[in-house]
């Protein structure tokens, strides 16, 4: 449990996000993973993220874990009910997968099946709860289980937040920490100062925080996200910078590794490095970061 | 490209009216708006048009914009326009935008996402969000940073040549990869310039260096060498650079090929020379014009940034006037820079500086700073290096500063720094920075100490007086200065004019005066001769013979001589140059057989002084030789309008009738047409 102990000795740590393929050739996927292996402490495998159809982060990080690679499993309240989830939470552990995050998924509308039924039978909280009782040997309807899994549990919170909903995503943090959550992924993050009452507020000995460090990978892109994502702002001096790079590819590379460092220096319990397709781009990025 | 209506042109793609009627109505009146309204016309358009950028709204259903979006990224076309999407969030309709999936992979230059409260507010809306901005920076953005640097007065432009080793993964090309990323971090140097086969020797490509360099951010030089490449190779060389954005290329004739090929020598191609490479680059720069199944079909501009070279370093008046003479041409065919070979002689290159003011002959002009060790000096002083050139004196120099503890290498580099002084302050535009085994920092130290010293760049000129021995100069000497007077000084050379010039003046002016009455008496007999393929091929057996034994004749067909004062350029110039002296004659002998044979044009200029017409040298641009003519009467090419000359004279071709080249092919057409 690499991830684990790095967290719990207050080290560093590296995730890095791997898609799972849109079909089933799982080539590049592994070819990616394995070429950074040495240097990341764990991959983060996304439950489908933005609800666009993908092999499941259960299949995923199966063939990780396989390959030697310590996963980290994605669940979502979006897609199963209380039944299949858990039941995937058994196969997990059973299959030595023992690190999950726990999400609430985005809604179908912004996936690629916008006629979905999204089921959202049990919340966030409740799922928590759930992996908590099944690692005390129960389920959720209180039946007993013939060996209960271990987990090493992860969720996100929202360190974009101010005012009353900050109060409001504090609060929330408390309650996954009691539910046994032990770190915590932000939205990506550019610019330390946009969630500085956050950081005021915030106990980080309580739960280590692991900002989302996302690549990006034009203009185009950073636009969009800064205008509609109001989790993340991307200062306008930074898609200034991308504008005027010479080689935009590097640059892209450079801000992700000025990002990491800081993130490092400042403390933060790691970084969740999100290379959104460039894949390929992370041994370079490791690199830059002292990894 | 280039903008022909002086307005932007931009493509407009979305399917939905609400958005196309915004777009119309807010930026119609400033530039020319172009509407696809699906899928299949916005990538149509966008390959036909060529539209300066390219809006990109929602189209239907539902992830078309996207997969758009990504074949005009793919498009070898349309990779090079700039794309920027814009969702029209209407609120009815919230989901006729882009998933953030789709975000996440989106490359484009811009992004915009737009709410409209009223129909009213769009227009100002859309200045709100910078829109009009950002397609104009797009715009400016393929300005050239090169050509920005030598037009730009206040930047003195500089360039670190580079050169490319023998071999696909050799130490060497490390090196040139290395000083890219030095410089391009280190931010002082204009472009990379990247030779092409260095001394004749095969090496890594420049052309493919530079597109290498290019990605990596700085601006590349490419070196194109007339030496191993035809006319169709440099072509398509060319549209490659264009294609991959790489737009500046030097001009040169190239050293004379080394023996060091492949199983021996290889052939020197020599083809087109510089003139006429350059009217090639403008030629593509304008759209060149050609014929494609019976069509003219006019292709899409290019947007090169052609410089030539030139050496005013010569010793006799004869090269000296050779170089001039043919940097008149390459100015006149379109070159836009002038790098000079290596020497170090203040005097003479300002001498070039002036020779340009006096002619009112606006370029920019980059003074080539070549990093001197004593080794290379030695070299160059006996002519190892063909072109470059080191006098007893400078070498003398090197020899003691050699001694010092560095071997002389802070002594090289203040040399150097002083001449970026002295070109800087005479008027130059930039500096070519060149030498072996150079590192980023030397060069950097270069630029520093050089303007420190430009101030002061007058007082630097005495260091730098290394006249040849007997050496010509243009004009005379400005004794306050030590350069130049704007007083043209008077020629030392002697005139020759040899029995068979004489001889051939005289028939040239006979039989080859198209206003004659030779000429028009001639003229029905040779169309009449053109059409008989035994009367042919005997006059042009005895044309052959006649010119072989007179002038060395290769039989090319498309006579030169009276361009070079009848010394042949096909045979007797081992470049072929029909335009001027290529650069590396040396104290009149050819780069090739030096102290064996004269320069052609060298020949000339004697040739012609001796009838006071040396001014004559030069004075028109000679197309190349039209390979259609090879093995045919040069007589009969003139008479019946075919050779150069007859197009340069206005002699017209008589009424279509098959030519001699179309023999093949017309008379096996002719036999099938016939009933
Ligand atoms: S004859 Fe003159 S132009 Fe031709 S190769 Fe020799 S030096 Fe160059």
């Amino acid at each position: 449990m690499r991830l684990k102990s790095k967290l719990d000795e207050g080290k560093f740590a590296i995730l890095a996000e791997m898609e799972p393929p849109k079909g089933v050739d799982v080539s590049t996927m592994v070819a990616n993973a394995t070429r950074v292996k040495e240097r990341v402490d764990a991959f983060v495998v996304p439950d489908m993220n933005d609800a666009v159809l993908r092999m499941s982060s259960l299949g995923g990080a199966l063939i990780l874990k396989e390959k030697g690679m310590e996963p980290v499993m994605q669940l979502s309240c979006r897609d199963r009910n209380r039944l299949a989830l858990q039941a995937d939470l058994l196969a997990a552990s059973a299959c030595g997968i023992n690190n999950i995050m726990v999400v609430r998924g985005e809604d179908v509308g912004f996936g690629d099946h916008h006629q979905a039924k999204a089921v959202y039978d049990i919340e966030l909280l409740e799922l928590l709860d759930v992996t908590q009782k099944l690692q005390r040997g129960q389920d959720m309807a209180g039946i007993g289980l013939s060996g209960s899994p271990r987990f090493f549990v992860g969720s996100v919170v929202n360190t974009a937040a101010e005012g009353k909903a900050l109060d409001l995503e504090l609060e929330e943090m408390d309650k996954k920490i009691e539910e046994g959550v032990q770190f915590f992924v932000s939205p990506p993050l550019f610019d330390l100062a946009s969630i500085d009452p956050f950081l005021k507020r915030v106990d980080r000995r309580k739960g280590r925080i692991i900002p989302t460090v996302l690549l990006l990978k034009s203009v185009g892109m950073a636009r969009y996200i800064d205008r509609n994502n109001d989790k993340v702002h991307i200062p306008g001096a930074l898609i200034e910078r991308l504008q005027n790079a010479r080689d935009r590819v590097h640059e892209c590379t450079r801000i992700v590794v000025e990002t990491a460092s800081t993130l490092r220096e400042e403390g933060f319990g790691g970084a969740h490095l999100s290379t959104v397709g460039w894949e390929d781009k992370l041994p370079e990025m490791l690199e830059g970061i002292g990894i | 490209m280039e903008k022909t209506s002086g307005r932007a042109r931009v493509l407009v793609v979305g399917s939905e009216p609400e958005f196309l009627e915004m777009i119309g109505t807010s930026l119609g009146d400033q530039v020319e708006l172009l509407f696809a309204r699906n899928e299949h016309e916005g990538l149509s358009m966008a390959r036909t048009e060529r539209p300066d950028a390219i809006l990109l709204g929602y189209l239907e259903p539902r992830g078309t914009s996207f997969k758009l979006h990504r074949r005009l990224r793919g498009g070898w076309i349309t990779k090079h326009i700039p794309l920027l999407v814009v969702d029209l969030r209407l609120p009815e309709q919230p989901h006729k935008a882009w998933t953030s999936q789709e975000a996440m992979q989106m490359d484009a230059e811009d992004y915009f996402s737009i709410t409209p409260d009223d129909t009213a507010s769009l227009s100002r809306l859309m200045e709100s969000v910078g829109l009009m901005e950002k397609i104009s920076t797009k715009l400016s953005e393929r300005a050239n940073p090169l050509k920005d640097a030598i037009l730009d007065e206040k930047t003195f432009c500089v360039t670190w040549e580079q050169i490319p080793g023998r071999g696909a993964f050799e130490m060497q090309q490390e090196h040139v990869i290395d000083n890219v990323a030095r410089a391009a971090d280190g931010g002082k140097i204009h472009a990379i310039s990247v030779t092409d086969n260095p001394g004749g020797n095969p090496a890594l490509s420049t052309e493919m260096l530079c597109a290498e360099i290019k990605k990596s951010g700085m601006e590349p030089l490419v070196h194109l060498a007339c030496r191993d490449k035809n006319r169709s190779e440099i072509e398509s060389m060319l549209y490659g650079l264009a294609a991959e954005g790489v737009r500046n290329i030097l001009v040169l004739t190239g050293d004379y090929p080394s023996s060091e090929g492949f199983e021996g020598r290889p052939k020197p191609v020599f083809d087109i020379d510089p003139v006429n490479s350059v009217r090639l680059v403008e030629t593509m720069n304008r759209g060149l014009e050609h014929q494609a199944m019976r069509k003219k079909v006019v292709l899409a501009p290019t947007d090169f940034y052609a410089g030539v070279c030139v050496s005013p370093f010569k010793k006799l008046e004869s090269e000296l006037m050779a170089q001039y003479t043919k940097l008149k041409k390459k100015i006149e065919a379109g070159a836009k820079f002038i790098i000079t070979q290596v020497g170090y002689d203040a005097r003479k290159l300002h001498e070039l500086l002036q020779w340009l003011r006096v002619n009112t002959y606006d370029i920019p002009v980059i003074a080539n700073i070549y990093i001197l060790p004593y080794g290379t000096a030695k070299l160059m002083n006996t002519n190892g290096i063909p072109g470059c050139v080191v006098t007893d004196k400078l070498v003398a120099e090197l020899a003691e500063e050699a001694k010092a503890e560095d071997k002389g290498k802070s002594a090289r580099l203040l040399r150097s720094a002083k001449i970026y002084a002295i070109a800087k302050g005479m008027g130059c535009a930039g500096a070519h920075i060149g030498g072996h085994g150079i590192t980023y920092e030397m060069v950097e130290h270069i630029i520093t100490k050089g303007e420190e010293f430009t101030s002061d760049w007058e007082s630097l000129v005495a260091e730098f007086d290394y006249p040849q021995a007997d050496g010509f100069y243009f004009f005379e000497r400005d004794n306050k200065t030590g350069l130049n007077t704007d007083i043209p000084a008077k020629g030392t050379l002697k005139p020759s004019g040899p029995l068979i010039y004489r001889f051939s003046r005289i028939a040239h002016t006979v039989l080859f005066n198209e206003r004659s009455w030779v000429f028009k008496m001639l003229r029905p007999m040779a169309k009449r001769i053109d059409t008989w393929p035994r009367t042919k091929r005997a006059l042009d057996y005895f044309e052959h013979l006649a010119k072989a034994a007179l002038f060395g004749c290769l039989n090319c067909g498309d006579c030169a001589l009276f361009d070079v004062a009848f010394v042949c350029p096909m045979s007797q110039c081992p470049k072929s140059q029909r335009n001027g002296a290529c650069g590396g004659s040396y104290e009149g002998w050819c780069e090739v057989y030096p102290n064996e044979k004269k320069c052609v044009w060298v020949q000339a200029y004697e040739r012609l002084k001796a009838y006071n017409e040396e001014t004559t040298i030069g004075e028109y641009i000679v197309l190349p030789c039209n390979w259609d003519l090879w093995q045919t009467s040069s007589w009969l090419n003139f008479y019946l309008g075919r050779d150069h000359t007859a197009k340069r004279l206005g002699i017209e071709p008589p009424q279509a009738k098959p030519s001699s080249t179309e023999r093949g092919k017309v008379t096996g057409a002719s036999a099938e047409g016939k009933p």
